[in-house]
Parts: C-alpha cells; sequence; structure tokens
C-alpha cells in the first residue's frame, strides 16, 4: 500500500500530534501501535494498487477524531485517584475538610469578638473567602497527596492499605469498647472541675478582674488584679468552651455510653481549646503582678522575676496542653476512621 | 416503558456487557491476533465494542500477565500481535465456567418467567 505525498505529510502530522498526546513509559509503543492500527484502516479504504490519496486520510482521520482523543483511547485507563485509594481518600477528606472549616469558623468567631479582625467594607464576603479557601485548600491538598500515592505506588500493593481493608469478624468492637478510656468517674470530675471553672470564671469577670487575696500581716482582703486585659477579653470564650465541655460530658452521661454525637462534639470543643490556647499564646503576658505592689509583701519578693517566672510556667502549660489537645483530637479521629473501615 | 425507563435499562445492559466483555475478548485471542483484526472480529461476531474500549482492556490484561504480546515484522507492516499466555487461558477457563453458571440461572430464570 502505497500513499501520496501529501497523504504521508497528513499522516505524520497526525502522528506528531498523537505522539505529543501520549505520557508514560510505553509512549513509543502505543504510538506505533497506532500508526499500524491507522495503516490498517487505510489499506482498508484502498482499492488495488493505487495510492492511497490525501482525501482518503483525511477521511479516516476525521473517523478517529482527534490525536489527542485517539490517544487517550489508545492508554490505560487513567484517573487522578483510583478505585483502590478512593475509600481512604473520600474518608479523609471527609474529616480533614470540616476539621479546618471547624476551626477556621472559630478563628474567625474569636478575632471577630476580641476586635483583631480587619476592619474591611464587606468583613462577610472576606470571612465567606477564608472559609472557601481554607476548604478549597484542604481539599486540595488531601487530593494532591493520594494523586501523588496513586502514582508513586502504580502496579503496587500499598501496605498500609492492605491494612485498612483487613477484615477479621472476630476483631469487631464489643458495643462498649468504644466507651473504653472515657470512665464515668473521669468524666463526673471533668464536669465537677468544669462547673468549679465556669463558677470562678464568672466570679473574676463580675469583678473585673479582681481577685481576692490576703497576706498574713493584712487584716482584710484585698482585691486586686491578677489577670491582664488580654486575658481577660479570652474569658468568655473559655467559659463557651467550658460550658460545651460540661454539656458533651453530661449528654455522654446521660446517652451511657460514646456516640457519633459526643465522639465529635468532643472533637469540636479540643478543636476549640486548640484554636484558644494558640490566642492565649500570642496574647503573653496573662497574669501581672502589678496589683501586689501596693500590699504589705517582704522586701526582697521581686516582682517583676516572679511575674515573668508564673507567666513563663502558664505558656508552658498552655503548650504542654496544645500538644495533649492535639494528641486526643488524632486518637479520636484514628478511632472513627478504624470504626468506619468495611 | 418511558424515557427514564429506557434509559436506566439501557444502562442496566451496558453494565452486564461490559462484565462478559472481558471474557469474549479473551475468547477471540486463544489464537494471537493484531488490534484492528481483532477489532473487527468482534464487531463481527455482534460484540459491540469499540477501540476506546479494547486497547485499554488489552493493556489492562496484559498488566495483569493474562496475555502476551509481540510485534511481527514479516507482515506488509510492523503489527502487534496479543495472544493469551498460560495464566490467561486458565482465568478464562475459569470465566468460561463461571458463564456456564451464569447461562443456567438465566434458564431457571426465564423458565420462571414462562410459567
Amino acid at each position: 500500500m502505497k500513499l501520496t505525498n501529501n497523504a504521508r505529510v497528513l499522516l505524520d502530522r497526525y502522528l506528531l500530534g498523537v505522539r505529543r498526546a501520549l505520557t508514560g513509559k510505553k509512549r513509543d509503543d502505543i504510538a506505533a501501535e497506532i500508526e499500524s492500527s491507522l495503516m490498517d484502516r487505510l489499506e482498508e479504504h484502498s482499492t488495488g494498487d493505487q495510492e492511497i490519496t490525501e482525501a482518503q486520510v483525511k477521511n479516516v482521520l476525521t473517523e478517529m477524531g482527534s490525536p489527542r482523543k485517539l490517544a487517550a483511547s489508545f492508554g490505560p485507563q487513567r484517573s487522578l485517584i483510583g478505585p483502590r485509594l478512593m475509600p481512604a481518600y473520600l474518608l479523609v477528606l471527609r474529616i480533614v475538610v470540616p476539621v479546618v472549616v471547624g476551626a477556621l469558623i472559630l478563628s474567625i468567631i474569636i478575632r471577630t469578638l476580641i476586635g483583631e479582625a480587619d476592619s474591611t467594607a464587606f468583613p462577610a464576603l472576606e470571612y465567606l473567602a477564608t472559609l472557601w479557601n481554607g476548604a478549597f485548600s484542604a481539599a486540595a491538598f488531601v487530593t494532591l497527596t493520594f494523586a501523588i500515592i496513586e502514582r508513586v505506588n502504580e502496579e503496587k500493593e500499598i501496605e498500609e492499605l492492605a491494612e485498612f481493608d483487613k477484615f477479621d469478624v472476630d476483631a469487631l468492637p464489643d458495643l462498649g469498647e468504644a466507651d473504653k478510656g472515657e470512665s464515668i468517674t473521669e468524666t463526673v470530675l471533668e464536669i465537677v472541675f468544669g462547673v468549679i471553672g465556669l463558677a470562678f470564671f464568672t466570679y473574676i469577670l463580675n469583678n473585673n478582674g479582681l481577685f481576692p487575696i490576703r497576706i498574713s500581716p493584712m487584716k482584710e482582703v484585698a482585691l486586686i488584679p491578677i489577670f491582664t486585659d488580654s486575658f481577660l477579653r479570652f474569658m468568655p470564650f473559655m467559659m463557651a468552651i467550658t460550658g460545651l465541655e460540661v454539656s458533651r460530658n453530661a449528654t455522654f452521661l446521660a446517652q451511657g455510653r460514646q456516640t457519633s454525637l459526643t465522639n465529635w462534639w468532643n472533637i469540636l470543643t479540643h478543636g476549640a481549646n486548640m484554636v484558644l490556647s494558640v490566642f492565649l499564646l500570642r496574647a503573653f503576658p496573662l497574669l501581672t503582678a502589678e496589683g501586689f505592689k501596693s500590699l504589705p509583701l517582704p522586701a526582697d519578693w521581686d516582682l517583676a522575676r516572679i511575674e515573668t517566672g508564673v507567666n513563663t510556667g502558664l505558656k508552658v502549660i498552655i503548650i504542654l496542653s496544645l500538644i495533649g489537645t492535639g494528641v486526643e483530637i488524632i486518637r479520636r479521629l484514628v478511632r472513627i476512621a478504624k470504626n468506619s473501615a468495611p | 416503558m418511558n424515557e427514564k425507563t429506557l434509559e436506566t435499562t439501557e444502562k442496566i445492559k451496558q453494565e452486564m456487557r461490559r462484565g462478559i466483555t472481558v471474557a469474549v475478548v479473551m475468547n477471540f485471542l486463544k489464537q494471537a491476533q493484531y488490534g484492528y483484526a481483532l477489532l473487527k472480529s468482534l464487531n463481527d461476531s455482534g460484540t459491540d465494542i469499540g477501540q476506546d474500549t479494547l486497547y485499554p482492556l488489552l493493556r489492562r490484561l496484559e498488566e495483569q500477565e493474562l496475555l502476551e504480546s509481540e510485534w511481527r515484522v514479516e507482515d506488509p507492516r510492523p503489527r502487534r500481535y496479543y495472544r493469551l499466555n498460560e495464566t490467561g487461558r486458565e482465568v478464562y477457563a475459569a470465566l468460561l465456567i463461571e458463564l456456564k453458571e451464569i447461562e443456567k440461572l438465566i434458564r431457571s430464570m426465564t423458565n420462571e418467567t414462562d410459567k
């Protein structure tokens, strides 16, 4: 079978387009097969010893469609995230996006209420944009990560996924297992401390941040400020989060077991606590010794050093609590992930 | 049947056909065939399959090590021939047994419908 010069040029141009549209290590192999297949089709259109004309080539190529389309139809079917990774991908997406959006909402609320937010003409639109950006970035990050895993581990077994897919009937959790690690006593104690905390915060707020102190030579109790103004600004949020924790624990006690509601409620309050801790760390110093200057204290007391020491101690406690809360959130999310696995 | 029901029926029919396409293609690959000839044989036998389904399927079967391919240069021009390998023939035999089971099931369903 022979082609006219123009027909050959047209075919070569088309094949160049096909080669450019192909990717991967089998690119040359697939291109050669496409060429062979096109020649077979052209042969079918040829009659006897006559040369194939440019018009005949054009007809066959039009039938085939664009080089890109033909290249795609010959290559292996690809998807960004294949069926193998899809269940794990959806699960991670369902966890990460709401957590990021929740943290952003809390951060926006706190920033607005403490007056840290930028004053713009359309704050609501800016908040929506922040939320959208956060959700989109989180989803994009998860998608990109899974797409990379898909490409890097192409045709390979992924050990972690095999673990994820394993199912042993005997290993199914007992109905009460989810409650382990969260005993009734622990929950009751949390409620008691939560209520004490609420009472303390209410007292401090009602007294404009003044705290009752009495040192030995004094005959009367003195009300002095021990919290800085920046700490007092956060007190309503601390009360709100403590209130959420107390009500969550009360719900847990009322239901008698851990449920999806109380679990997610717990993650939400822990997340809120983390966001608040970050804001508190940025607002240091939180405690002040200024009020003690008016009291009859021993002469060798260095109030400045005491103030620095106490604030540093508090900072360490907040950082440790931040880490602990992060670990707790991860632990709960992993538990949810395990329970969601087939 | 209204339009929506027809559409749903068509979708289910396509899914059913897709399920046996692999076995049909494997049946034709007991002997070595090159892509275009295989496509024509399939279409001539009444199997409605396009190159956009056939070639990815051939790649998949090759990746699954069920068939082997080789370029033959003795033809008027180089052509890539595909053929089931030993594992492919074993898998095809197993698929055939399964298809026969499905056939039995269909017969029992048809008898039930006839009653």
